[in-house]
């Protein structure tokens, strides 16, 4: 199989785990009458629009009635409306792969669009900085202490790595920021309670850019903090396992440096499970960023998520569960292309 | 079979994670066990949704114990009760006593009567309270109300709701210190002035250069029942203080006793775990194991389909599905084993797959085992203890996701769980305004409980997967 084909292959199956989410997501939200609900909201709203249209030109308000009822006929037509669910199946899934979902309930965009593919374009890019940049510390801390720890198992650093470890998985992620803020924020006050920017945000860019690091801190710390012990202790059995294998043994007998075989011998063997356990920790962390923004209220999708819980949108939740899968899939994607690149059997 | 599981568990016992591990989870069933049998629960979580019972808490109270730590003493919310009172022949009243230490004053009292029966005239009942100096005041007069036409005694009154008389707020109190304060202190102060101020600040205070300042020490709480005729009985009869502490685990926003919440998360949060851990791991067990053994087309089939799950984002998908179909809890179980059990099916299939090639199964094929026979005598018992260890070690990860789901507001309501606590303490501010007894306790909890299974199960690591027995003694 050449990389190519490979690359498609992937690329292929991720595409139909979004359009088996989706479809999965359209039928339940068909089934249990939320698309009824969206669908005639977005009618509610564009009938009161014509109807301010053209109230400057009909007086009349029997003709006016008429007018707008009959409106609204013609669009509950071509909406589909008069028709059962799943016969307008194909029409809504393409609606929220467009995102054409209509007006949220309450949330808006920084200049006061209510129209969700706004709100959802202007949030996506926080949540991405966020959690890439979490993940990318997490697995820079994991892989180089890992790796040191690895050769020296038994040793404190490496119990205290996997007390961490387990740690990691018991303590939630979301907890830890409300500890954070707690400590850092309320108490020492060396840290904002949550949010992008100070109020009013500084003009120029370069304290612009600290002011959002500044921000950030708290909230990529916690996600970094509750992944990385479990990364740490992935990569040291990982890179265990392998040092312990003859051709290491077997390098190291022929006098080769002990740097050499480290880069050579060891890392390029154990650098493809180490990406795959990034790929699969992916998802987990995804989720866990709805609930660290959430707490920080940093403007991204995952706080976005939260409030169309409270507000009950469900148009917006539908659409912030495709965007959140389609972030998963895209990353997916890149992290399978780095695969190829560490991975030289796949190559051939 | 016994010796193996005594040579287990001694495996199990010489980690010291086994051990704290299971003395913690013996610590959390008991705990459950006693909330389950010893309190009504269903009482205790109706009451928590119902106004009714912690109206008289204090809003966002801070523990009793804060006092043990700080300079400055809060009072602490006591209620005074009297079960079974009887207020009859020679003894017409009862008497309740207070110590009040503190330098704060209660922010409100009030008394409530409870089930009612009288024969005779109707009584009327007056609250005296006498003060630490000597002197005594007239709180509260409860007129009861006569028989209604038709109704024979004993007659049965405030059997519904307790009576509640709201003492700080009372005109005819507020009158009654004004003129104390006028005979005994010589301290001319207007009943409107008091009932501004708060009447049990006159009441607990005494004058001292022109100020009021708290008058400890022992107050006496009088019931006395006026009657002609006949008898009076009350079921219960509370006074309560309030202050601003409560109890040992403090109130919420709305005034909730923290302490019941967080006692009946306790079985809850262990039940949603364990419960949905032991049915993920069958499912996801049972399909790896036919997945696995049987090969062709059903292995294929199932591979894709947990494939295929498993590249689910989860908790987004989980969000969506508890939103659409409600937060109840059976609905929340089941979300979580629907997109659960993949990863346990890929793992479990690729052991069957090596167990298939083994000699002992080859010979158990050759002479002419069954498919069925094969799976439940030779390959089951292999991969029991693994399915054990993973029912352990999957329990915290539902734990936590339900607490996760809770946060966001889709817990199911009629069930305190700590995540909900969380939720309001986080949607009230708590957070922003340092109410740390409220913020920390649940989450702890909900560590410690996760700590316990993920310690079990690194105890039980050694026992079932012998390999690593060497490396943790090292």
């Amino acid at each position: 199989m050449g990389i190519y084909t490979r690359l498609a292959l992937k690329a292929l199956s991720l595409i139909l785990v979004l359009f088996g989410v989706l479809f999965f997501v359209v039928v339940i939200f068909g089934a249990t009458g939320l698309s009824d609900r969206v669908l005639s909201s977005i009618i509610n709203e564009e009938v009161r629009l014509y109807r301010q249209s053209i109230a400057g030109q009909i007086h009349d308000t029997q003709a006016l009635e008429e007018a707008v009822a009959k409106y609204r006929r013609e669009l509950i037509r071509s909406y589909g409306l008069d028709r059962p669910w799943y016969e307008r199946l194909p029409n809504m899934l393409l609606r929220v792969i467009t995102l054409d979902l209509g007006r949220a309930r309450l949330a808006q965009t920084f200049t006061g669009s209510n129209r969700i593919s706004d709100i959802i374009m202007e949030r996506l890019p926080n949540t991405v900085i966020l959690v890439s940049t979490a993940i990318a510390i997490n697995f820079l801390i994991g892989i180089f202490l890992g790796v040191r720890i690895a050769t020296r198992p038994g040793s404190r650093l490496d119990r205290a790595a996997s007390f961490l470890s387990a740690i990691s998985y018991a303590v939630p992620t979301w907890w830890l920021g409300i500890l954070f803020i707690l400590i850092f924020a309320f108490y020492l006050k060396f840290f904002p309670y949550g949010g992008l920017y100070s109020s009013p945000p500084p003009s120029e860019p370069l304290l612009r850019a600290l002011d959002v690091i500044w921000h950030a801190a708290l909230p990529i710390s916690v996600l970094v903090i509750v992944n990385v012990g479990l990364t740490i202790y992935v990569t040291r059995t990982i890179v265990l396992n392998i040092a312990q294998e003859d051709f290491v043994q077997v390098a190291r007998v022929k006098g080769l440096p002990e740097n050499l075989v480290n880069r050579r011998y060891i890392m390029r063997v154990a650098a493809p499970p180490i990406l795959t356990n990034i790929i699969l920790g992916l998802a987990g962390s995804i989720g866990g960023a709805i609930l660290t923004e959430t707490v920080f209220t940093w403007p991204g999708m995952g706080t976005l998520f939260f409030e169309a819980i409270v507000q009950s949108d469900e148009a917006l939740i539908l659409s912030l569960v495709y965007m959140f899968t389609l972030v998963y899939v895209v990353a997916r994607f890149i992290l399978e292309v780095l695969y190829i690149v560490v991975d030289p059997r796949v190559r051939i | 079979m016994s010796i193996k599981l005594e040579g287990g568990f001694k495996i199990f016992w010489s980690t010291w994670t086994g051990r704290v591990g299971l003395a913690l989870l013996i610590i959390l069933t008991g705990v459950s066990l006693y909330t389950v049998t010893a309190l009504p629960v269903a009482e205790i979580s109706s009451q928590w949704n119902n106004p009714q019972y912690w109206v008289d808490y204090p809003k966002s109270g801070p523990p009793a114990w804060v006092n043990l730590f700080s300079e400055k003493k809060l009072l602490e919310t006591t209620t005074l009760i009297a079960s079974s009172v009887q207020l009859s022949g020679n003894t017409k009243s009862i008497d309740l006593l207070y110590d009040y230490r503190a330098d704060t004053y209660p922010s409100y009292l009030t008394l409530a009567v409870e089930k009612l029966r009288y024969t005779g005239t109707p009584p009327v009942l007056v609250l005296t309270i006498v003060r630490p100096d000597g002197y005594s005041v007239e709180a509260a007069r409860l007129t009861v109300p006569p028989p209604r036409p038709g109704e024979s005694p004993p007659i049965l009154r405030f059997e519904q709701a307790p009576e509640r008389i709201l003492i700080s707020s009372s005109d005819e109190f507020a009158r009654n210190l004004a003129q104390l304060y006028g005979d005994r202190f010589d301290m001319l102060v207007s009943p409107n002035r008091i009932l501004q101020e708060g009447p049990q600040r006159y009441l607990m205070g005494t004058p001292r250069e022109d100020s009021i300042t708290p008058l400890n020490g022992v107050y006496r709480f009088t019931l006395t029942a006026i009657q002609s005729t006949g008898e009076t009985s009350i079921e219960r009869v509370r006074i309560l203080i309030g202050g601003e502490a409560y109890g040992v685990m403090g109130t919420d926003v709305i005034g909730r006793d923290l302490a019941t919440g967080l006692l009946l998360g306790f079985p809850i949060s262990l039940f949603i775990g364990v419960i949905t851990s032991v049915i993920v791991t069958g499912i996801g067990a049972t399909l790896g194991l036919v997945s696995g053994y049987m090969g062709g087309r059903i292995d294929n089939i199932i591979q894709r389909l947990a494939d295929f799950v498993n590249n689910i984002p989860l908790l987004p998908i989980l969000i969506f599905l508890v939103f659409s179909f409600g937060a109840k809890l059976w609905i929340i179980i089941f979300a979580f084993v629907a997109f659960g059990w993949p990863g346990l099916t890929i793992v479990t299939r690729s052991i069957v797959l090596q167990l298939r090639e083994t000699q002992f199964i080859e010979s158990a094929r050759a002479v002419g085992a069954s498919r069925l026979r094969i799976l439940a005598r030779h390959i089951f018992p292999h991969i029991a203890p693994f399915i054990i260890a993973q029912i352990i070690f999957f329990t915290p990860s539902f734990i936590l996701l339900e607490a996760a789901l809770s946060f966001l507001g889709l817990g199911d309501p009629s069930l305190p769980t700590w995540g909900q606590i969380l939720e309001l303490g986080f949607r009230s501010a708590a957070v922003y305004l340092g109410y740390w007894w409220w913020i920390l306790p649940p989450g702890i909890l909900i560590i410690i409980t996760s700590l316990t299974f993920v310690m079990i199960s690194l105890g039980l690591e050694p026992v079932v997967n012998p390999r690593v027995r060497g490396r943790t003694r090292a």
